[in-house]
């Protein structure tokens, strides 16, 4: 495994420790990482808005 | 490990190959004959782009790597592996992956797997920012540096976003502390000061700042429905205001009198005959005045002229007074409506008050007629004295009832206003039930206001945190390595400068910003100097190398080859071979492409490959021409002497014979080095084969002088001085295109070289062919090689 790949490995792995942190999240990163892709702010953001917007209609529901 | 590369139409080159079968590879070339295209080559084969072009003004691939003569479509780079898989590079095309060696060539678009010279001092020259990227870049972690910042890019629009928020939330807990006149900090702290406010008015307690709807209508119900009256005490209030401005102007009597008097006056002149006679008349004086007739133009009467003129003149005049006096009428009239008009008008302000109030009702119907009185008031056109009489009167019974419907009016609005009014308790609780009013106004934006913060402060959070772990991480993991890497960059360095006062090399993190990197090394007892303060350019060229084959020794497992483009400039002869010996025994695992145009480094290489035994690992090429038309010219390398047996063989002594003087200018110049010879210094390092002759022999019979226990060696070495002396004339015959060179006979040339050969063998070891060295310590002459058993030569 290459430097980086151990590296990025190694974030989405802490990330997963972290709880707050939602689980579609680490794996729209993963999955980016995995297609040798990194993950561009846009991209991250769009995202986020997405994620937020389900857990507010959850709470809501 | 590549076994084969086949470079077509790609900048000098038309079509060469060169098959190294997984052997390493140095190759040497003057300036502009190709090495550095096999470089390019090989770094557009595995990354898709020649790094070099993108530094100053950009170049584009396309304008820089076809053949001049071919077009780009015919540019072409075949690349076959170890293993037998094969590989193509078009101009168009990336080349497809075989199989299985994914990892390499991912690796190899990431990772920095060639040095050459102009990199060698990135790593020490740059900024701490710049040398971290070029680090990154080495150890392929560029990517990750990008992504670290589009994290942190990220997280702080969402603070700024946060931040606004947060203000404008904090602008209406500001708003809402204003109305409760104490400071509150959020939603449960309003309702305890709110609370508090309404417990010191004795009103119950609020649960909930949402219940404040049903709060205000079970607590505020009499309030609310005098608020409610609110505008109908404002209408009242209009109309009191109304009714004590209107009334019958008296003026208007004064009028009426006057308008009496001018009628009388009327009456009083005579009442005037037609407008033709008065014309008739005027003419009529104007021809009397002109002719002063004695008789009356018309009837043939006698006349008295002046008596006539006189009368004429007073009949003109009254009928002046007459005009005059209508005028004055009419002006009186309109002074009538000046003073009638206001009236009207208030009249109908007021009755569109009074319609406003149901209560009032019935005071409309009665202002109402009253108005339509006066307006007919206005429609009178008086003609006798009884019509002004009878204007006079209907005024003052229109005023008398005015007055009356006035005084009722006040009184019932007074009344109801009376009602009306807020007594000080209600007042209060109107202050309360505004005060109400406004913080469930303002509490409803706080509530919306403070769902857009949580869920900003929520991706805050989550995208802080994501910043915040892979900055932890980054940092983590690179510090680990080049913790790592000191050990291997100080034990490299310290493999080339044994002697010197530099330790300590240290690769740190700036730990206040991100992506910077220090250098530092102790020199000369300096601790934790930048490298650039102490040390000499070939000392800093040197640590250049070492950190760039740290990182391949320690990090660049997956790619197999290393590429050292022309590498060496400022390294002196002695550290160059150091290096020579650190790459040939420390990359086993490495398949190392090696170019140079220095003929000496390029001999260094070969001698200590030799000298290692490793020549069967290795395939040496020089590129002895080039052209447009067919590119390089690769020659397989020998050492010189083997060259000169070859050109023997061939028949051409005359080369062998010029190639026989540098072979001996190179044995002088090894035996004034291994033996520690003084040579004159010269600002010019270019030495005669007669000073280096004499230089040699003087140290030679010194050294032999001193020698006790082997007589064998002294005698040969001296002999060997001794032949070539009286031959050392050829040497300066040969070295230039001396049309002498004829006069000379083959044999004659022939013995020169073996002299030369002879007096080389002389100083290299019987056991392992090094180079015998002085060593002024053990006061002896050895063997180079360390490890070599061969006995030394003792010295007094």
């Amino acid at each position: 495994m290459s430097i980086k790949a151990n590296i990025l490995e190694k974030f989405i792995n802490k990330l997963k420790e972290k709880k707050s942190i939602p689980i579609e999240i680490i794996d729209f990163m993963e999955s980016s990482f995995n297609d040798e892709k990194m993950v561009k702010k846009s991209e991250l953001k769009k995202k986020l808005e997405a994620i937020l917007n389900d857990e507010l209609n959850d709470k809501k529901n | 490990m590549i076994k084969k590369i086949n470079i077509q139409k790609f900048r000098g080159f038309v079509d060469s190959e060169i098959i190294l079968d997984g052997r390493n590879l140095i190759i040497k070339g003057d300036n502009g004959t190709g090495k550095s295209t096999i470089v390019d080559a090989l770094e557009y084969f595995f990354t898709n782009k020649i790094k070099h072009l993108t530094k100053g003004e950009k170049l584009s691939v396309k304008e820089y790597a076809p053949h001049v003569k071919y077009s780009p479509e015919d540019l072409k780079i075949d690349i076959e592996f170890k293993n037998g898989k094969k590989s193509t590079k078009t101009i168009k095309d990336k080349p497809i992956i075989p199989p299985r060696m994914e990892e390499l060539f991912n690796t190899a678009r990431e990772q920095k797997f060639i040095l050459n010279r102009s990199e060698l001092l990135e790593f020490i020259n740059s900024s701490p920012s710049d040398r971290f990227k070029i680090i990154a870049k080495l150890i392929g972690l560029g990517d990750l540096e990008k992504q670290s910042k589009e994290f942190s890019k990220l997280s702080n629009e969402i603070s700024k976003h946060l931040n606004l928020v947060e203000d404008s939330y904090n602008k209406i807990l500001e708003k809402i502390s204003k109305f409760l006149k104490t400071k509150a900090t959020n939603t449960s702290d309003i309702l305890e000061k709110l609370n508090s406010k309404l417990s010191k008015l004795s009103f119950p307690e609020l649960k909930s700042i949402d219940d404040i709807e049903k709060y205000k209508e079970a607590h505020f119900k009499n309030v609310l429905l005098k608020t409610d009256y609110s505008k109908t005490f404002k209408d009242l209030e209009n109309i009191l205001t109304l009714s004590n401005s209107i009334s019958i102007n008296p003026k208007i009597y004064d009028l009426i009198i006057e308008f009496k008097i001018l009628n009388i006056k009327l009456r009083e002149i005579q009442h005037p005959i037609d407008l033709e006679l008065y014309k008739f008349l005027e003419s009529g004086l104007k021809l009397l005045k002109l002719r002063n007739p004695k008789q009356c133009p018309l009837c043939k009467q006698s006349i008295n002229i002046y008596e006539l003129i006189s009368d004429l003149n007073n009949r003109l005049m009254k009928r002046k007074e007459y005009l005059e006096k209508l005028k004055e009428l009419e002006k009186l009239k309109n002074n009538f409506k000046d003073l009638m008009e206001p009236l009207i008008n208030n009249l109908t302000n007021l009755i569109t008050n009074i319609n406003q109030i149901n209560e009032l009702e019935n005071k409309k119907e009665k202002f109402l007629s009253l108005k339509i009185s006066v307006e007919k008031i206005m429609e009178i056109i008086p003609k006798n004295d009884k019509d002004y009489e009878s204007i006079e009167m209907s005024l003052k019974k229109n005023e008398k009832e005015l007055n009356k419907f006035l005084k009722e009016l006040n009184l019932e609005c007074n009344n109801m206003k009376k009602k009306l009014e807020l007594t000080e308790k209600d007042k209060e609780s109107y202050e309360v039930l505004n005060l109400l009013n406004n913080i469930q106004l303002e509490y409803e934006n706080l509530k919306s206001k403070k769902i857009e913060l949580l869920r900003i402060k929520r991706k805050y959070e989550i995208a802080n945190l994501i910043n915040n772990i892979f900055s932890e991480v980054l940092k983590e993991e690179i510090n680990k390595i080049f913790e790592s890497l000191d050990s291997e960059i100080n034990r490299l360095y310290l493999f080339l400068h044994p002697n010197d006062l530099h330790e300590n090399i240290k690769l740190e993190i700036d730990p206040n910003r991100r992506g910077s990197l220090f250098l530092k090394m102790d020199s000369f007892n300096c601790k934790s100097r930048d490298p650039r303060v102490l040390a000499s350019e070939g000392h800093l060229d040197s640590l250049g190398i070492c950190i760039f084959l740290s990182f391949v020794k320690k990090f660049n497992k997956t790619i197999p080859f290393i590429v050292l483009d022309d590498i060496i400039t400022t390294i002196d002869a002695n550290h160059r071979e150091k290096l020579a010996k650190l790459l040939l025994t420390e990359f086993p695992e490495h398949q190392l492409i090696i170019t140079t145009h220095d003929g000496l480094w390029f001999k260094q290489l070969i001698e200590n490959l030799k000298a290692l035994k490793l020549e069967h690992k290795w395939e040496i090429l020089s590129i002895i021409d080039w052209d447009l038309s067919h590119g390089p010219e690769f020659s397989d390398y020998k050492d010189l002497w083997e060259k000169i047996q070859d050109y023997y063989k061939r028949g051409d002594s005359d080369v062998a014979g010029i190639l026989t003087r540098r072979y001996l200018e190179w044995v002088l110049k090894k035996i004034c080095l291994a033996l520690k010879a003084e040579i004159e210094y010269k600002s010019d390092p270019k030495y005669t084969v007669k000073e280096l002759f004499d230089s040699a022999y003087k140290r030679v019979n010194k050294l032999c002088k001193r020698i006790v226990d082997n007589e064998d060696f002294k005698n040969n070495l001296k002999e060997k001085f001794e032949n070539l002396k009286s031959w050392t004339y050829l040497g300066n015959l040969l070295a230039h295109e001396n049309p002498e060179i004829e006069l000379i006979s083959t044999n004659e040339i022939k013995n020169f070289s073996n002299l030369v050969h002879e007096l080389f063998l002389c100083i290299t070891c019987s056991e392992c062919g090094n180079l015998l060295k002085y060593n002024r310590e053990f006061s002896e002459i050895r063997c180079s090689k360390k490890k070599c058993k061969n006995l030394p030569v003792k010295l007094k």
